[in-house]
Order: structure tokens, then C-alpha cells, then sequence
């Protein structure tokens, strides 16, 4: 018997198509304004980008807190599926919603960064601070997915969209990451190389915890 | 609700609707018709074969038991309970048999509308 | 012989504040199955232990042949689950769920289920949202029917419809087992819904099942008597008599063991016996759960 987690991301995606296809045309336009504006223009089209980033972690979210709240989650479930695969197919739906648009996005930055002036230098940086959303992003779907819970999941959603700032602003101060931001070639030095490590371990983390605990549950609607 | 079943079917035998030897749905045919439960029309049957109204026989299903006086046989069983009935009643009103029989006998031989215009009239 | 398409065995599972209590169910392959008892008795949660959705603390559960919870994946390719509190996508109209589910069950027959959107007068451009109630509950169940699967579990399919909803789903109902490796569970609170098309009846109150049997059977073993005691003495309860209830000179038993020598037994200590009822569903669904409420607290 066929797995029906396609079936069920191609279902999810037909109905929320709507929110990457805008969140990339929004990034674009900040990107436009980084690229063609002047001096605090560039600064506002830098934060623009990061805040498309942080709230395309959000979206993902309402979809999976409305399945429950709108009672469909009897419906899916009396298919053909476990609480394991609609954990997996949700987390591919989300995963997809963010990423493609995400992937898109951070290509177009890159190829900015590399087409004009800006020293190349900075790509590593900017790596290691474009997964932060993508982490966040996880946390915050996985708590949807495994408590169910509108309450953990907001908190969840509120705290992580606090704690970028802070975040960001501790990254930033790592001299290490700052060190070869002004040249011209990237430079991938110990400071990066470590972050980028520990910020992949805790994407596999994560994903790995919330299949788990997924599948450890005894109660479902 | 089976002896309902049982009625509706002694009544298509009585009128002739079904004649001996013809097949009956089968169990299962019939409660999807009626949109009852299989086991009401399987006791239905049950109790009807017992009183030798059908048969049923394995593998071709169910028919109209012979003796071609199953149809009288029927209204037969009929008039003896509505008679039950009546003398039952006449008993209560103190009515005397010889009184009842006369109502019977004016009764049976007049036609219902008569009656009921001939009440009307008498009532008015 | 076929196995059962449900068994449950000691089946037990604790709430806070409510529990299941060593259920044992059976439902034979081809037959139809209705679940009666209080709101608040256990029927969702034991039907939801069925699917899969809830699992069992203790016990064990087989449906169609697969263990539960563990075999649910399988399980659900045949079976057909609709409840009164699921919802569709407000958003999708019908068409579009019926296409969804039919690109996922490969039994899914067009026919049949163009056949039930007249029946049932839905049309399939129609979006969820704009359905009323009653649309609802009859475009959950055109989605679950069409699919012909060997059991059907159905969580109150006829709450909130009219009486001609209610006859059509009905029908719909008993046609499914023509097909005698096809088999029906539903809960109701329509007891004559249930005393029509069950074939076997399971009673649960709080928790715990009272009753399940062939539903002709059970409907035997329970009697009114309607007596006159002229002298006016108490009469005695009788093995076989749940509930008397004398007033003065008339007296009225309920029996949940009917004899056929019971009427006789009373004419000997003084009754004179004036009728003897059979009892409807709803009727006996009200004494049975009196009863059992009396016995858990003596």
C-alpha cells in the first residue's frame, strides 16, 4: 500500500499556496530596495529580508494549529495514516512552504552579494545568520506538531520571535564571525565552520525529536 | 417489528399476490427493501416456517409453501381472531350471544357505506 | 467461517475524570451493530480505541483481522469512519474531497457516488461552508460510502437530521450489508434508528457495557406487565422482574427475563393480569440504564 504522506503534502499545498508565493515577492522587493537604494534604504532592505525570513516561520504554524482547531484532524486521521507519517507529512509541508521559498530567497541574496560591490567576504556571516530563522522556524512547528496546543505553540512562536533580536545581536558581536566580513573572498574560518556545524546539529535534533516523541503518542483526537 | 414482517408477508399470500411454490426474496434481499435488520426478516422467516406459511431450502433460498389451501388457511386464521376479539368485547358490554349474532348477521349483510349513511342520518 | 470484523477483549482506558471499564464487543462479519447509551458513556472513546486514534491502556482490540492500535495503518485502508464532530476543509468544496479521497482509495466507485450526491441532493461545486448541518453530516457520509469499505463505523450518522435524511442514510445503511463480508457499527441516540436496522445491540453506560446481544433476542426479554391486584396486597418481585411499581390496585412490572410462565406466576400470588407489552428500544434503553445506576450503587 502506497504511503499517503504525498498525497496529504499535495493536499496541504493546495490549500496555502498563497503565503511563499507572497513572502517571495515581498523578499524580492527587499532585496530591490537593498540593491537600488541608498545608504539607510540598503539598511531597511537588509532588515526587510530577515523579518520575510522570521515570518515565513509562522504561516506553517497556522496551518497545522487550525487542522486541530477546525476539527479536520479527525478527517485526515481516519485515513490510512499513522501519527508518525502525518507528523512526517506536516513537517513536509512546513518544511516545504519555508524552504523553497527560503532556498529562493537566500539564492537571490547570494547572487546579489556576488553580482555587486558588497565584499564577498560577508557570505559566510550571512549563512550562519539565515539559518536562524530556519531553526526557529522548526522549533516552533515542532511544538505544534507534538503538544497540539494552541497555548505552547504561541508561547513557542512569541518567544522564539523575541529572541532574535538578542540572538543577532550576539552573533554579530562574535569577533570571529565579523573578522573577515570586509574581504573581498569568503573566508571560512574556525568561528563560522563551528556555528554552521552546531546550527546543522540542532536542525537533525529537532527533526529527530519531534518524529520520536510523535510516535511515543497514545492519545490522538 | 418481525411480526409485522410476518403480517405483510401473509398478506401477499393471502391475496394471491404470491402463489405456492413461488420463490420469496431472500433474507437479506428483503431487509435491504424494507431497510430493516437482516435478523428481523430471518426470525420473520423462522416463524413463518414454522407455522408452514414458506420453506426454506438450503442453497436456493425460500418459496411459498404448497397445500393450496395456505390462502384460506390464512383468512381462515384471520376471522378466527377478529371473531375472538368481538366476542371478547360483546362480553364486556354484557352483550348476549343471540344479540351479537343478530348485529353479525345485519352487519354482514349490508354494505359499509350503507351503514355509515344510515348511522349519520340516525344521529342527526 | 469468517473471523469478526470487531472484537474487543477487556478493553480498559482512564481519564481524569472518566473510564472505560473491561469492555468486551463483538461484531460478527456482515452484520450490523448498534451502540446505544447516555452522552457522557463511553461510545466516542470506544470508537475511537476501534480507529486507532485512542489507544487502549489494557486490553485487546481486532478489527478486521489487524490488532489496534498497532495495524492501523492497514486497518484504515478498509475501514469507513465518519463522527458528528469531524469536520471537512470549509474552504474545498465537496468535489474537491471527493476527488481527494477517491485519488487515495482505489475502491472508490464514481457511480455510486454520483448516485448518492442525488439522493442525497448535494452538489459538488457547493463549498463546505455554505453545507448545513444536515449537508454536512450527509456529504461525510456520501465520502465514506462510496468508498464501499468492509466495515463502516459511524458516530451518531443520523443526529441532526430530518426525518427523510435520516430514512435515506438508513437505507443506505442496510443495503451496505447485502454484501455479507461487510459490516456496520454505529452509535445513536435515535433508539428506533437502531431497534430498525441493528442486528446486534450493545448497551454502554458510564463507561461500562450493560447488554450486547442479537437485538431479537434481547427485545424478547423484555416485557410490561400491566396487572390489577384486587385485594391490594404488595406483590413480589419476581426472578426475572427488574422493576415493579405498585400503586394502590394497579401494579406494572417491567421484566428484563421474560418467561413465558412469569403471567402465571403472578395470577397465583393475586394479580389479575390485564396486558402484557413488549417494550420499545427507547423504553428499555430507559429502564436498562435505570437499573444498572441502581445496582453500581447498592
Amino acid at each position: 500500500m502506497n504511503s499517503l504522506i504525498p498525497a496529504l503534502v499535495r493536499k496541504d499545498l493546495q490549500m496555502i499556496w498563497v503565503f511563499p508565493t507572497l513572502a517571495v515577492a515581498t523578499g524580492c522587493g527587499a532585496l530591490a530596495l537593498f540593491r537600488l537604494g541608498g545608504g539607510p534604504a540598503a539598511i531597511s532592505g537588509i532588515i526587510a529580508f530577515f523579518v520575510v525570513l522570521v515570518m515565513l516561520g509562522v504561516t506553517p504554524n497556522v496551518l497545522i494549529m487550525n487542522e486541530r482547531r477546525k476539527q479536520t484532524l479527525a478527517f485526515v486521521m481516519s485515513l490510512p495514516v499513522s501519527a508518525s507519517q502525518y507528523a512526517i507529512a506536516k513537517l513536509a509541508t512546513a518544511l516545504g512552504m519555508f524552504l523553497v521559498p527560503w532556498l529562493v530567497l537566500v539564492g537571490l541574496a547570494l547572487a546579489l552579494i556576488v553580482g555587486s560591490d558588497t565584499p564577498n567576504g560577508i557570505i559566510p556571516l550571512f549563512l550562519v545568520l539565515v539559518l536562524l530563522p530556519l531553526i526557529g522556524f522548526l522549533v516552533t512547528t515542532s511544538v505544534a506538531i507534538v503538544t497540539e496546543s494552541d497555548t505552547w505553540s504561541n508561547v513557542t512562536m512569541g518567544a522564539v520571535n523575541i529572541s532574535y533580536s538578542f540572538v543577532w545581536i550576539t552573533v554579530i558581536s562574535i569577533p570571529g564571525l565579523l573578522a573577515d566580513g570586509g574581504s573581498p573572498v569568503p573566508v571560512w574560518n574556525r568561528t563560522i565552520l563551528t556555528s554552521l556545524v552546531i546550527e546543522l546539529g540542532a536542525i537533525v535534533t529537532i527533526l529527530g525529536l519531534t518524529l520520536y516523541l510523535q510516535s511515543r503518542k497514545r492519545d490522538f483526537v | 417489528m418481525y411480526l409485522q414482517i410476518m403480517e405483510q408477508i401473509k398478506q401477499k399470500i393471502a391475496v394471491g399476490d404470491w402463489r405456492e411454490g413461488d420463490s420469496i426474496p431472500s433474507i437479506r434481499q428483503l431487509a435491504a427493501d424494507l431497510s430493516v435488520s437482516v435478523i428481523t426478516v430471518k426470525r420473520a422467516y423462522l416463524e413463518l416456517e414454522r407455522e408452514g406459511v414458506i420453506v426454506t431450502q438450503q442453497g436456493k433460498g425460500s418459496s411459498v409453501a404448497g397445500g393450496s389451501e395456505l390462502g384460506a388457511r390464512l383468512h381462515e386464521e384471520e376471522l378466527e381472531s377478529l371473531l375472538d376479539q368481538v366476542a371478547r368485547l360483546a362480553t364486556l358490554m354484557g352483550l348476549e350471544p343471540a344479540e351479537l349474532a343478530r348485529r353479525l348477521g345485519d352487519t354482514a349483510g349490508q354494505e359499509p357505506a350503507t351503514k355509515r349513511i344510515r348511522k349519520r342520518k340516525a344521529n342527526d | 467461517m469468517t473471523e469478526s470484523a470487531i472484537s474487543m477483549r477487556g478493553v480498559r482506558k482512564t481519564y481524569r475524570f472518566f473510564a472505560l471499564d473491561d469492555v468486551d464487543l463483538d461484531l460478527p462479519t456482515g452484520h450490523i451493530m448498534g451502540f446505544i447509551g447516555p452522552n457522557g458513556a463511553g461510545k466516542s472513546t470506544a470508537i475511537r480505541i476501534l480507529l486507532g486514534l485512542v489507544h487502549q491502556d489494557r486490553g485487546d482490540v481486532r478489527v478486521l483481522g489487524h490488532r489496534m492500535p498497532a495495524g492501523q495503518v492497514a486497518a484504515k485502508w478498509d475501514i469507513g469512519f465518519a463522527s458528528e464532530d469531524m469536520r471537512l476543509y470549509d474552504a474545498m468544496t465537496l468535489g474537491w474531497h471527493m476527488r481527494f479521497i477517491a485519488s487515495i482509495y482505489p475502491a472508490w466507485d464514481k457511480a455510486y457516488s454520483e448516485m448518492l450526491l442525488k439522493r442525497f441532493g448535494l452538489v459538488p461545486e457547493q463549498k463546505i461552508r455554505g453545507l448545513s448541518h444536515g449537508q454536512r453530516v450527509k456529504a461525510g457520509l456520501l465520502l465514506v460510502l462510496a468508498r464501499r469499505p468492509r466495515l463502516l463505523v459511524l458516530d451518531e450518522p443520523t443526529t441532526g437530521l430530518d426525518p427523510v435524511a435520516r430514512h435515506e442514510i438508513l437505507r443506505e445503511l442496510v443495503s451496505v450489508v447485502q454484501d455479507e463480508g461487510r459490516s456496520v457499527l454505529f452509535s445513536s441516540h435515535h433508539t428506533q434508528d437502531v431497534e430498525q436496522i441493528s442486528d446486534q445491540i450493545t448497551f454502554i453506560d458510564r463507561g461500562r457495557i450493560i447488554d450486547s446481544m442479537d437485538k431479537e433476542t434481547y427485545l424478547d426479554r423484555w416485557r410490561r406487565l400491566r396487572m390489577e391486584v384486587p385485594s391490594g396486597a404488595r406483590l413480589p418481585v419476581l426472578p426475572g422482574i427488574v422493576k415493579l411499581r405498585q400503586n394502590g390496585h394497579l401494579a406494572i412490572a417491567t421484566a428484563n427475563a421474560f418467561r413465558p410462565d412469569l403471567p402465571l406466576a403472578y395470577e397465583n400470588a393475586g394479580a389479575r393480569v390485564q396486558r402484557v407489552e413488549t417494550m420499545t428500544l427507547e423504553e428499555i434503553f430507559v429502564a436498562n440504564v435505570e437499573q444498572s445506576r441502581e445496582e453500581a450503587t447498592v
